[in-house]
């Protein structure tokens, strides 16, 4: 049997007093992961576990079926780090820095230096290569860092935060690529605080919070999860109360409140009858807007954190 | 060894060339400056000669305080920053077993270190050339201190190494271990003499640069002597010793360390 292109067994990682990473159990790849939670939830942890530049406090990581740890560098070759924070030589050309991590696997300097010309094409930098790091803009910085993690075409993405700073043209090339990759039987853990993005490209997701494994699967089995826990949604109309006594002889919601600006806020665990009733109702039923904070996956990690907590 | 190769040179190009290269530069070219007065010095010329100033009072000004500073200027920021900023990220994360990337920065490191020492070598020589009556002993002389301070950067370069990936504090071990154990402890008597490289490079310098074993008072002799110098075989040992040593222990250090 093939192994996953990432496992953790009870990995954690402890910084001192501060939990980075605790127990977590994984299994992901191929395809794109989406690596989901608010800063300081684990997930440059988690990455930099996986490709051995931290050392677990208790627990495995393997890679390709390779424990992280003197043994990882067979499979080094095979796995593409995209840091999250804004790191470079500064002083060094783009073309430079790439030809020498070229070289680094073994490249000779002319084999070296047409890898790095082809890492700067994939991420539509080409005419950037002899420009200092020190000179681009954010975006481009991220774009070479992008790049880099491209040199060898790796199976398996470790990408932190990738779309920072980017501009959307950039993101979507990115995001085009992060999903070439997966329809090639790639791997791609693509870690993020900006959940919509992650959304575009996977609906397979894990979720961290505090260094714990909060939720993980597809993202509509997530929804469904959370279809069952009560939702709020909120009304302006013109007419509350008659709505109100409909809705409670209907059952279709748990609570209700009148707030002092004229609003309507509902609670529901009925959420898509409750929808459908609603818009049959519509303008004419005196419904003016209509707001559904929770229809994204920021709502969603926001709920299983608030039902965990 | 392509990677090792690739890596030294690219650390070469950070530290040993453009702007990098000269703060040390102008270091290592103050024995030149000492050089210069005490050629000035009636009593120096005639007690010591331009071959002594070269030898007694140049020689171990290069090796006790040039080459200390050379490696806490070099070595130490080309081996931290990329732990520190995190730059190392991209290295560690190449298909490279990590002793290589130690020998990368190994190579590198000495490499960079390698310009402003030999100013330091040719700089007082240069200055006491037109004071010498002979080139031949001259020439010797820098061979021999060239020879002494080449194989100094060895353990000094791997020592720094080892402090940059070992320790948290780099910047206070590197002075206590590069300065105080090795420069200080090692030219003075006492009980670490004998443990630190520069006991070693010190007997180098007296065999290859005529350097007298006494003590003389400050017009004529600069070292502190020793009582039961090692001989050159036993020197050698140690020194390319301590470097594998070191090496070894940097590269344990690289292992374990958490790059963050």
């Amino acid at each position: 049997m093939t192994a996953p292109p990432i496992r953790c067994r009870n990995l954690s990682r402890f910084y001192g007093e501060v939990q980075g990473l605790s127990g977590l159990n994984l299994e992901a790849g191929p395809g794109v992961i989406g690596l989901l939670g608010p800063n300081g939830s684990g997930k440059t942890t988690l990455m930099r576990l996986l490709c051995g530049l931290i050392q677990p406090s208790e627990g495995v990581a393997e890679i390709f079926g390779s424990p992280v740890g003197p043994g990882l560098r067979k499979v080094l070759g095979r796995i593409g780090y995209c840091p999250g924070e804004d790191i470079h030589f500064e002083s060094e050309r783009a073309l430079d820095f790439l030809s020498l991590l070229a070289s680094l696997a073994g490249e000779s300097p002319a084999s070296a230096r047409k890898r790095g010309e082809e890492a700067l094409a994939k991420v539509d930098l080409s005419d950037k290569a002899m420009h200092r790091m020190d000179t681009l803009s954010k975006g481009m910085r991220q774009r070479i860092k992008v790049a880099q993690a491209l040199l060898f075409s790796p199976e398996l993405l470790l990408l932190d935060e990738p779309l920072n700073g980017m501009d959307p043209v950039s993101r979507k090339a990115l995001l085009d690529l992060i999903q070439e990759h997966a329809r090639t039987g790639g791997t791609v853990l693509l870690a993020s605080h900006v959940l919509h993005e992650v959304e575009a490209v996977t609906d397979q997701v894990v979720l961290l919070h505090h260094g714990r494994l909060l939720a993980e699967g597809k993202l509509p089995e997530i929804r469904s999860l959370i279809d069952q826990e009560p939702r709020r949604i909120v009304l302006h109309c013109r007419d509350g109360k008659e709505m109100v006594a409909n809705l409670l002889k209907d059952d279709l919601v748990s609570g209700v409140e009148f707030t002092p600006d004229g609003r309507l806020v509902l609670e529901t665990g009925e959420l898509r009858p409750l929808l459908a009733h609603l818009q049959a109702i519509g303008e004419d039923g005196g419904i003016d807007q209509l707001e559904i904070s929770d229809q994204n996956l920021e709502s969603i990690f926001g709920l299983l954190v608030g039902a965990e907590a | 060894m392509t990677e090792v190769r690739a890596l030294g040179a690219f650390l070469f190009r950070r530290k040993g060339l453009r702007a990098a290269v000269i703060p040390p530069i102008a270091v290592a070219l103050l024995p030149a400056l000492v050089a210069w007065f005490a050629s000035g010095s009636e009593e120096l010329m005639d007690n010591l000669g331009a071959l002594g100033i070269y030898g007694a009072l140049a020689g171990p000004m290069v090796l006790s305080a040039v080459l200390p500073f050379i490696t806490l200027m070099v070595m130490l920021p080309l081996a931290v920053e990329p732990l520190e900023k995190g730059t190392a990220a991209y290295l560690l994360t190449r298909p490279l077993p990590r002793w290589k990337v130690v020998l990368g920065f190994f190579l590198g490191g000495t490499s960079a270190m390698a310009i402003p020492l030999l100013a330091g070598v040719l700089g007082p020589a240069l200055v006491l050339l037109p004071a010498s009556p002979e080139a031949g002993p001259m020439a010797s002389r820098i061979l021999g201190l060239g020879g002494v301070v080449l194989l100094g950067t060895l353990p000094y370069a791997s020592l720094t190494l080892m402090v940059a990936t070992v320790f948290r504090k780099p910047l206070l071990w590197a002075l206590a271990l590069v300065i105080a154990w090795g420069s200080v402890a090692g030219s003075i008597t006492g009980p670490l003499r004998a443990t630190s490289p520069h006991r070693y490079l010190h007997s180098l310098l007296r065999e290859w640069c005529d350097v007298p074993n006494t003590w003389e008072g400050l017009g004529k002799s600069f070292s502190i002597p020793d009582l039961n110098p090692p001989g050159v075989a036993l020197c050698l040992v140690v020194l390319l010793g301590s470097t594998a040593l070191f090496l070894f222990l940097a590269w344990k250090g690289m292992q374990r360390r958490d790059i963050l």
